[in-house]
């Protein structure tokens, strides 16, 4: 009777979830390498890249890097030692379920008093996006091939960013009845926030997939790699968000200071011009934000309809992990302050 | 079980309160940083064993209620430790975490999750809360057109619809109208009576006397005596 309610035993035990992993991981690897192609054997000169021809070395080699931890993990769950890795396992599973709701109530919560409701994650982006066309095929005489994509890219990635920052900021300050009244984890919070934006931002990728219908843009195989952009673009917006958030809890001003530098950083990022226009000798500045490699290489693969060089990967998880480990790092600093700020 | 070792907890309190980054800069370069220290708890240390229910008593301000979010682990301790055997329910103060646009179903739901009750439970004890909460005709409708009473009462039988290893009550015996007033009495009495730890905050002394083995009186974040509920409770009314 005891207890009853505690969540019951997760369904997959860990070795199990570790092969599972392991499979995926080398599924996905495999796969990556045939839809790539040609991407990760020559460089835009025509050469042999090192990356390409010791492909599957590298898989391997970290593949066992792979295995190795999760042997590790299994044998601290069997020694009942702590470790890093296990606690947010452990974390994630107790509390996936508040996850949940927490997503579903920020989701609903947000349409729940308009009558149009979630068809406004719909139409927000393209409307925004006719203003925008309008505005600048006709101010700037863009040579940008198949503006309207270009463009839509950029709108859907920085509209995401913007609402999942914004949302995010303020989730550890309005939650503050909950949070000196319960105990529950305060990471939970702005990472639910984010994730109801998160729906948001995949469904208004069906107005972005229609601009490409109708551009008659071609479709290739490479469209699979859209998720691995995505992907890095929440884990950046999840990290810039446990930063905010907990910045927010000690200077209220913040909020506003965010609007202007917000403001500021759309118009540093390649949304409605060209790269080009950027002066070359403040290039690597401009490297230096997260978002333009995210919307780099997902207008690579859509416009190009091929797979980008493998450098570029390795620059979105750079500039997607970077900033989760400082939010994290910042977060776990403050996290027993914010009770008594709020 | 639960053991509290050696608790202290310190508050710095700002004499204007800076909660911006312009008024910290300009209070940082006039070197105007000034905190006051002031300690809710000062060392106290107890131990309550599995089953037994211990009443807590003393004054407001007395560092009652911040003992009981140190133990429920809402705030950390300065110095000291917190050991807890079992799921704790903290029942603080009912309903936190309220959505008013959803609807009572879904509420359920979402403080369900926020108490830490996994959804299998909830969909099993769903119907029991809902009874339970007297609420079948309205639990469509959105919680913003509840009335209060409604609320309380939906808001004490989700909370109390677990039965916990360590239950956490600050003061809130009798929620709702008469008929209710009693019901949760008895769910209250069920609860305590049923094999849990029990940490119960009250300024009403018969109902300590009634409901606790031991009593601790806490005077200025320190425990100024332990003991029995009777002999706490008797120098308690001398003071």
């Amino acid at each position: 009777m005891k207890a009853e309610h505690k969540a019951k035993k997760a369904k997959l035990t860990l070795p199990a979830a570790c092969l599972v992993l392991l499979t995926l991981y080398f599924i996905t690897a495999t796969a990556l390498y045939f839809i790539a192609g040609d991407a990760f054997q020559y460089n835009n000169l025509g050469k042999p890249l090192l990356f390409g021809r010791y492909y599957f070395l590298i898989v391997a080699a970290f593949g066992l890097l792979l295995a190795l931890y999760c042997m590790r993990l299994v044998h601290c769950s069997k020694a009942g030692a702590r470790s890093l890795g296990l606690n947010a396992i452990n974390a994630f599973v107790n509390y996936r379920f508040l996850l949940k709701q927490l997503v579903l109530r920020d989701f609903k919560a947000k349409y729940k008093r308009s009558v149009l409701g979630i068809l406004w994650s719909f139409l927000n982006p393209l409307l925004t996006m006719i203003v925008q066309y309008i505005v600048f095929s006709m101010l700037f005489k863009s040579d940008i091939p198949n503006f309207v994509v270009y463009l839509l890219v950029g709108i859907v990635f920085f509209s995401f960013f913007s609402e999942a920052t914004n949302m995010g900021l303020m989730s550890i300050v309005s939650n503050a009845s909950l949070i000196t009244k319960v105990y529950v984890p305060k990471y939970i919070f702005p990472v639910s926030r984010v994730l109801s934006s998160a729906i948001n931002f995949m469904i208004s990728m069906i107005p972005l997939f229609m601009a490409m219908l109708i551009t008659r843009v071609k479709l290739s195989v490479s469209i699979l790699l859209l998720p691995f952009g995505i992907i890095c673009t929440i884990v950046f917006c999840i990290g810039m968000s446990l930063i905010l958030s907990s910045a927010m809890v000690f200077f209220r001003d913040i909020q506003f200071l965010w609007n202007v530098i917000s403001m500021l950083w759309m118009y540093a990022t390649p949304i409605f011009y060209p790269e080009s226009i950027l002066p070359q000798h403040l290039m690597p500045l401009f490297k230096l934000n997260p978002l333009y490699h995210f919307i780099r290489f997902t207008r690579f693969i859509i416009l190009n309809g091929a797979s980008p060089e493998p450098k570029a990967y390795l620059l979105c998880m750079i500039a997607a992990f970077v900033p989760l480990a400082i939010g994290v790092f910042v977060f776990k600093k403050t996290q027993d302050k914010f009770v008594l700020n709020i | 079980m639960i053991k509290v070792e050696n608790i202290s907890m310190k508050f710095l309190i700002m004499h204007d309160r800076i909660r911006s980054l312009k008024e910290y800069t300009v209070a940082l370069l006039k070197r105007r940083l000034k905190y006051e220290e002031f300690w809710a708890l000062r060392n106290v240390s107890f131990e309550v064993r599995r089953g037994e229910v211990m009443g807590i008593i003393g004054r407001n301000g007395a560092g009652k209620s911040t003992l009981l979010k140190i133990i429920s682990g809402i705030l950390k301790p300065t110095e000291g430790k917190v050991k807890t055997g079992g799921n704790i329910v903290p029942m603080l103060e009912l309903g936190s975490g309220f959505d008013l646009d959803l609807t009572g179903r879904e509420n359920i739901f979402l403080n369900g999750a926020i108490l830490g009750y996994s959804e299998d439970f909830l969909k099993s004890k769903y119907d029991e809360i809902v009874e339970f909460a007297e609420l079948e005709k309205f639990i469509d409708v959105p919680i913003r057109n509840y009335s209060s009473g409604m609320l309380t009462r939906l808001a004490f039988s989700i909370a109390t619809v677990v039965n916990p290893e360590i239950l956490i009550v600050d003061e809130i015996l009798a929620v709702g109208d008469e008929a209710f007033q009693a019901k949760s009495k008895a769910r209250m009495m069920e609860l305590m009576g049923g094999g849990t730890t029990v940490l119960f905050v009250s300024h009403n002394i018969e109902q300590i006397r009634e409901l606790c083995n031991r009593v601790i009186w806490l005077d200025e974040g320190r425990i100024k005596m332990i003991g029995d509920k009777n002999e706490v409770c008797d120098a308690y009314k001398l003071r």
